[in-house]
């Protein structure tokens, strides 16, 4: 794959040069650095950009984040939902009123416990993507049906469409799209460690051909403690210590506790005084908004980090809502939309709000009918992206009419995407910064589907 | 290929062949076998050899119960009724760990609840702590047992019915268009018997035209789901006695719809009770659940990545224990911890091994060095917190999917570049590093609240750094710890005044469980 002459080789060398560096010896760790540095100082503060993923574990609900509000289509839902669907009159004060002509021919309001997002909506900092999801090809009702068509592996999996949305392959994927993203952005960084960083977990998302993502909590990172002083009192017994759990090893485990280890003193060291002090206003104070806030926290230092080009991960657990998602579902959409708001609330103050694009993703959608109190494995899904460059306050993408048996639907209810990841994905790509033949070899299935049709930006 | 497997008789032919284990491969088996090895485990293995041990211990019946234990602490009360109070269950699931005699059953019960998950926060129904202590006793009671009484078991259980959400799981209704819960039956295949795709014996894909075969369609998921409506608790919330009892059918609410799953069909108008032992029957007679199953018990105790020969050997027994039974876990475990492969691995393999579990090392810890509850209480905490605990704490995965999965392998490294698995691996980054390594310092330096051990054999050696240090890396890391390394570390050791004996004891321990080669398990 990365050949010495590869295209996005030469790109790299193109784009590293541009940035302000000599491309003589680049592979060289300590001269990446350095080249970051001198691109830390010559380049403009404004090219940095960066990807927020939100990813909400366990396969958002689409029906009860996005309602069908109009009285058609509301009552095509509750009729499909049973007891599962949102009372109408709770919708009035979160219908969403898109710019434009178009759309998808119904209206929708958000669940009420995402009304701090509204007016991110109405003031054009947030689209709403309707039904996307794995797509190989563009797939019909009845080609699905028939398998006439390629389809993504392990459809309705937790795990395999969780690693599908991340890395456009199932579980054992050995890279994802935002690794193979930001690995054409390499010498961009002066810490190639800082380039893609999670704050919510283990995730390919990050996996890019030379780094996998950089885990931080949610004070940031954590210290050796055992470092910090003497072992009872012997500076031997905490050289050796540092030595032993850091020095190379030949098993391949041992091999990768070493450089976790190394990494995380390196790491440490170096995004700890980046962050001393920094501090970003803002109500923060639930799980996720949490993590948000660390993520704002390396993006207000991004410059004594020396970083141009990042992605982040965050994640929510506990939307497998197969049972209670009356009562489950809104708390978490309520903890969704603060954490958002306050964070993109941030990005504005910190004067980087087109420079950041947040958007969620979630493993599939759900079953639009009732499982009795819930709703199952489903496929296509609708998301949120939010962010100064985005062009907001308004749908892209298609949504079916909402009827089980119409072809909109398979599988008893479950949403047939119109948008692949592959599209969304490039859509965040293009933004970032990659072109076209880039985008294919991020997004493997993109050339079978309309490449530009996303125009987010 | 490979070649045909020995047949269960061979194997048992040869296991009794094995010479008597010295101290450092005693060591390294009881790693496998158990929570971590004791001094008088590492001499009674020594002398009485693998088999003729483990057999003392496959025999032994299962010690006093979780549950039982929580009632007799008297933890049967209103104050523990709601979630969100269950610190008892750590209690009893690391005095278990730690101090239980029956210490096989009790490693491959931890085990099978890493295969068969259930989050104590997951459990909706009064005294979770119970439903979870229960749950373990029930994976303690089949461990060695039959796989589909296990399975029948696990299906039956309520905390199970809570965490995948079948309790109260209702028929289909045409009228409405309401569609039973597919959780359980999507999972039950997925995760507990059969996995996605089609496997040969010995683990390996099987492919059909060069490519893997899904193993069942959403339709089957749809179909079995039919199977797991009309299952709640049974009897009152009155007192924790309900957590013991199998979910209870009611017909009523249960689907006579025909019931069409991986080639089975039940028909219309079969009753819950029937339809689930025949749902039992067709899951547990698949043929990939010998080869899904047994590897990742060998994940567990043993390897990461078993070679296909150890598998097939393992699924040879799981399909015929010897004598005609099928899903004899007891045999299963047999053979997994005698496997030549086991015993007798190549210690200089760059892949052989695993990486030890956060919630293992600290057990080790314990029995390695006599730690035990001063009073009885066995105040223990939740172990989850990445950046000063463990990263893992038993009965509280976050999902289904456990801590970590099995086919788990870490991008941008040698081991995904030559197609190995690390499961654990899924949960050792940045911050976790750092937070076992934390955590290490508080409980090797002053125990854990009730928790404590004296050290008295590890100071009477303290004079002697080398000799201490041997003893350390026999009790902890057995036969496969370089003697490079040891010297480095009783070298380092020797720098603490001996008058302090103490300290150094902790610094040699601490050094030891520090290093990756103590990490990964060979």
């Amino acid at each position: 794959m990365n050949r010495p002459d590869s295209p996005d080789r030469r790109r790299f060398l193109r784009r590293a040069c541009a940035l302000g560096a000599a491309g003589g010896a680049l592979p060289m760790a300590v001269n990446l650095a350095a080249l970051g540095a001198a691109a830390a100082q010559s380049a403009p503060a404004q090219s940095y950009k960066a990807l927020v993923c939100v990813f909400l574990y366990g396969g958002n609900d689409p029906y009860n984040t996005l309602v069908p509000c109009d009285e058609a289509a509301y009552r095509a839902y509750a009729r499909a939902r049973t007891d599962i669907a949102l009372p109408r009159q709770a919708l009035a004060g979160t219908a969403l009123t898109p710019e434009g002509s178009g759309g998808p021919g119904m209206q929708f309001a958000l669940a009420p416990a995402l009304a701090p997002l509204k007016p991110w909506f109405e003031r054009g900092r947030m689209a709403v993507l309707l039904n996307v999801g794995p797509l190989v090809v563009p797939t019909t009702k009845a080609e699905y049906i028939g398998a006439r068509v390629p389809l993504p592996p392990k459809l309705f999996s937790h795990n395999d469409q969780q690693s599908y949305w991340q890395a456009l392959a199932p579980e054992g994927a050995a890279s994802g799209w935002a690794g193979r993203l930001t690995d054409l952005f390499a010498g961009a960084n002066a810490q190639r460690s800082f380039t893609g960083i999670t704050a919510g977990g283990s995730t390919v998302l990050l996996a890019g051909r030379q780094v996998a993502g950089y885990r931080v909590g949610v004070q940031g990172s954590t210290r050796i403690e055992l470092l910090q002083r003497d072992m009872y009192g012997s500076s031997d017994c905490t050289a050796l210590l540092r030595r032993l759990i850091t020095q190379p090893r030949e098993h391949l485990m041992e091999r990768e506790l070493s450089r976790i280890a190394a990494q995380s003193i390196d790491a440490d060291t170096r995004l700890r005084a980046a962050l001393a002090g920094v501090a970003v206003p803002g109500d923060f104070s639930t799980p996720l908004a949490q993590q948000l806030q660390i993520v704002a926290r390396i993006i207000a230092a991004r410059e004594a980090l020396g970083a141009r080009r990042q992605v982040f991960f965050v994640s929510q657990n506990g939307y497998d809502n197969h049972t209670g998602l009356r009562d489950t579902h809104p708390a978490l959409l309520g903890e969704l939309g603060q954490a958002l708001s306050a964070f993109q609330q941030a990005m504005e103050s910190l004067g980087v709000a087109g420079q950041v694009t947040t958007f969620t993703a979630s493993e599939f959608g759900r079953t639009l009918g009732s499982n009795g109190n819930g709703s199952d494995h489903g496929w296509g899904a609708h998301h949120f992206v939010l962010g100064g460059a985005v062009k907001g306050g308004r749908y892209y993408g298609t949504h079916p009419d909402i009827a089980v048996d119409g072809p909109g639907f398979v599988d008893n209810g479950r949403l047939l995407p119109t948008m692949a990841v592959d599209q969304f994905g490039a859509a965040l790509g293009r933004w970032f910064g990659a072109e076209e033949d880039e985008l294919g070899l991020v997004f493997p299935n993109l050339r079978h589907f309309d490449a530009r049709a996303v125009a987010l930006f | 290929m490979t070649a045909a497997p020995p047949s269960a008789a061979d194997a048992q032919a040869a296991f009794a062949r094995y010479p008597k284990p010295t101290a450092g491969q005693a060591s390294r088996f009881l790693a496998q076998a158990t929570f971590g090895p004791a001094p008088a485990d590492i001499e009674a293995v020594m002398r009485d050899g693998y088999a003729a041990w483990l057999d003392a211990q496959l025999e032994m019946p299962p010690s006093q119960t979780h549950f039982d234990w929580l009632i007799a602490q008297g933890k049967n009360t209103e104050e523990f009724k709601g979630n969100g109070i269950n610190a008892p269950l750590e209690s009893t699931l690391w005095r278990k760990f730690i101090s239980a005699p029956d210490q096989v059953r009790t490693r491959v019960a931890f085990a099978l609840s890493e295969i068969f998950v259930v989050g104590v926060s997951a459990i909706t129904a009064s005294w979770p702590l119970f439903g979870a202590a229960g749950f373990m006793d029930l994976l303690a009671e089949h461990a060695l047992g039959d796989y589909r009484e296990l399975l029948t078991a696990v299906s039956r259980n309520l905390s199970m019915g809570c965490m995948l959400t079948y309790r109260g799981n209702r028929k289909e209704d045409p009228r409405t268009g309401r569609h039973p819960d597919e959780n359980y039956a999507r999972e039950i295949m997925q995760l507990f018997s059969i996995g996605l795709v089609l496997l040969n014996d010995d683990g390996t894909v099987r492919l059909v035209d060069g490519k893997p075969v899904e193993t069942y369609t959403n339709a089957d998921v749809q179909g079995l789901a039919k199977v797991f409506t009309g299952w709640d608790l049974d009897g009152p919330e009155t007192d924790v006695g309900f957590h013991r009892r199998p979910m209870a059918l009611n017909n009523a609410l249960h689907s006579m719809a025909e019931k069409r799953f991986l080639g089975a069909v039940i028909p219309p108008g079969t009753d819950g009770h029937l339809s689930l032992a025949r749902a039992m029957e067709v899951i547990s007679g698949h043929p990939n659940v010998a080869p899904f199953i047994g590897t990742q018990l060998i994940q567990r105790l043993v390897t990461s990545n078993p070679s296909p020969a150890y598998v097939a050997r393992v699924s040879t027994v799981f399909n015929d224990d010897g004598s005609g039974r099928r899903g004899n876990l007891k045999a299963v475990v047999r053979a997994i911890l005698l496997d030549r492969e086991a015993r007798f691995p190549d210690l200089d393999s760059p892949a052989w091994g695993k990486v030890r579990e956060p919630i293992v090392r600290f057990a080790a810890w314990a029995r390695a060095f006599g730690a035990t509850s001063v009073n009885g209480a066995w105040a223990m905490p939740d172990t989850t917190d990445n950046t000063i605990r463990l990263a893992q704490s038993p009965m509280r995965s976050p999902s289904v999917f456990n801590f970590f999965r099995p086919r788990y392998t870490p991008p941008v490294t040698e081991l995904a570049r030559r197609h190995l698995v690390a499961p654990e691996l899924q949960i050792t980054d940045e911050t976790s590093v750092a937070g076992y390594l934390n955590f290490l310092s508080i409980y090797v330096d002053r125990g854990w609240e009730d928790l404590q051990t004296s050290y008295a054999a590890e100071m009477a050696l303290a004079g002697d750094a080398r000799a201490l240090v041997d003893r350390i890396v026999l009790l902890l890391a057995g036969d496969a710890f370089s003697a490079q390394t040891a010297a480095a570390i009783a070298a380092a050791v020797e720098k603490i005044p001996a008058g302090r004996p103490r300290d150094r004891v902790r610094a040699a321990i601490m050094l030891v469980a520090a290093t990756p080669e103590y990490l990964v398990q060979k």
